[in-house]
C-alpha cells in the first residue's frame, strides 16, 4: 500500500506544493504544512475508495489540513474579503506585468476560504462540488464566485482600455 | 477567468518540480507517526506530573 501511496503523492506533488505556497509565506511553514498534509493523506488513504478523482481527494484533505492548522496557529496570512479586494483593485488598479504576477498577488491577499474557492474554481470544479469539498453552503460559493468573476472582468476591461 | 485557469495550471506545473523522492515520503510517514506518539506521550507525562503536583500541594 505504501508504494501505491508514494506513487500517488509524487504524481500530485504540484497540487500539494501549490496549496502550501498559496497559504504560507515562509519556506519553513510550507515545509511543515507539506509534511502534515502528506501524513493526513496517508491516514485517510485506506478510506479512499477511488469513487472520486485522486485530485479531488488530495484537494479536500489538503485544504482541511491547512484550515485546521491556520485555526490552531497564528500563521494566518494578512488577508481581505474577496469583495473588498475587487473593489480596491477596481478603484485603483495595480499594474501587473502578466497573469502569473496577478494570480500570485490575488492568492496572496485573499481570505483562506476565498482563496480555496478561487483555486477550486480555477481547477474546474462545479459549485456544488466546491460546496461539498469545503463543507459550506452552495449559495455562499455562488455568491462569492460571482463577485470574483465580475471583479475580474472589471480589472481586465481596465487593462484592455489601458492597452 | 480563463487566463487565470491557464496560469493556475502553469503555477501547479512549476510547483511540481519541487518534488520529494520516494524515500523522503516514506520517511515523512514513519517519522511523523512516531513524532505524533511522542507528542501524545509527552502530553500524558505532563498531565500526570501536574496531577501529582496538585496532590502534593493539597495534602
Amino acid at each position: 500500500m505504501k508504494e501505491r501511496f508514494v506513487k500517488v503523492i509524487r504524481e500530485n506533488m504540484g497540487i500539494i506544493n501549490s496549496l502550501c505556497r498559496a497559504y504560507y509565506c515562509s519556506a519553513h511553514d510550507r515545509e511543515d504544512a507539506r509534511q502534515d498534509i502528506i501524513l493526513q493523506l496517508w491516514k485517510s488513504f485506506p478510506k479512499f475508495r477511488e469513487e472520486s478523482q485522486v485530485s479531488t481527494w488530495i484537494y479536500r484533505v489538503s485544504l482541511n489540513t491547512i484550515f485546521s492548522d491556520l485555526r490552531k496557529s497564528n500563521r494566518r496570512p494578512k488577508s481581505q474579503p474577496i469583495e473588498d479586494h475587487w473593489l480596491v483593485d477596481h478603484a485603483s488598479p495595480i499594474a501587473f506585468d502578466d497573469d502569473h504576477q496577478f494570480l500570485q498577488h490575488l492568492i496572496g491577499s485573499l481570505k483562506p476560504i476565498d482563496k480555496a474557492l478561487l483555486i477550486l474554481h480555477l481547477e474546474g470544479y462545479q459549485h456544488n462540488e466546491i460546496a461539498t469539498m469545503l463543507n459550506i453552503r452552495y449559495s455562499t460559493v455562488t455568491t462569492r464566485l460571482n463577485r470574483a468573476r465580475s471583479g475580474l472582468k472589471k480589472i481586465y476591461e481596465h487593462k484592455t482600455r489601458e492597452i | 477567468m480563463n487566463n487565470l485557469k491557464k496560469t493556475w495550471t502553469y503555477f501547479k506545473l512549476r510547483n511540481s518540480m519541487d518534488s520529494l523522492s520516494s524515500a523522503e515520503i516514506l520517511h515523512i510517514i514513519d517519522q511523523k507517526e512516531q513524532g505524533t506518539s511522542i507528542r501524545h506521550r509527552m502530553l500524558l507525562d505532563m498531565l500526570v506530573a501536574l496531577f501529582l503536583l496538585f496532590l502534593t500541594q493539597s495534602s
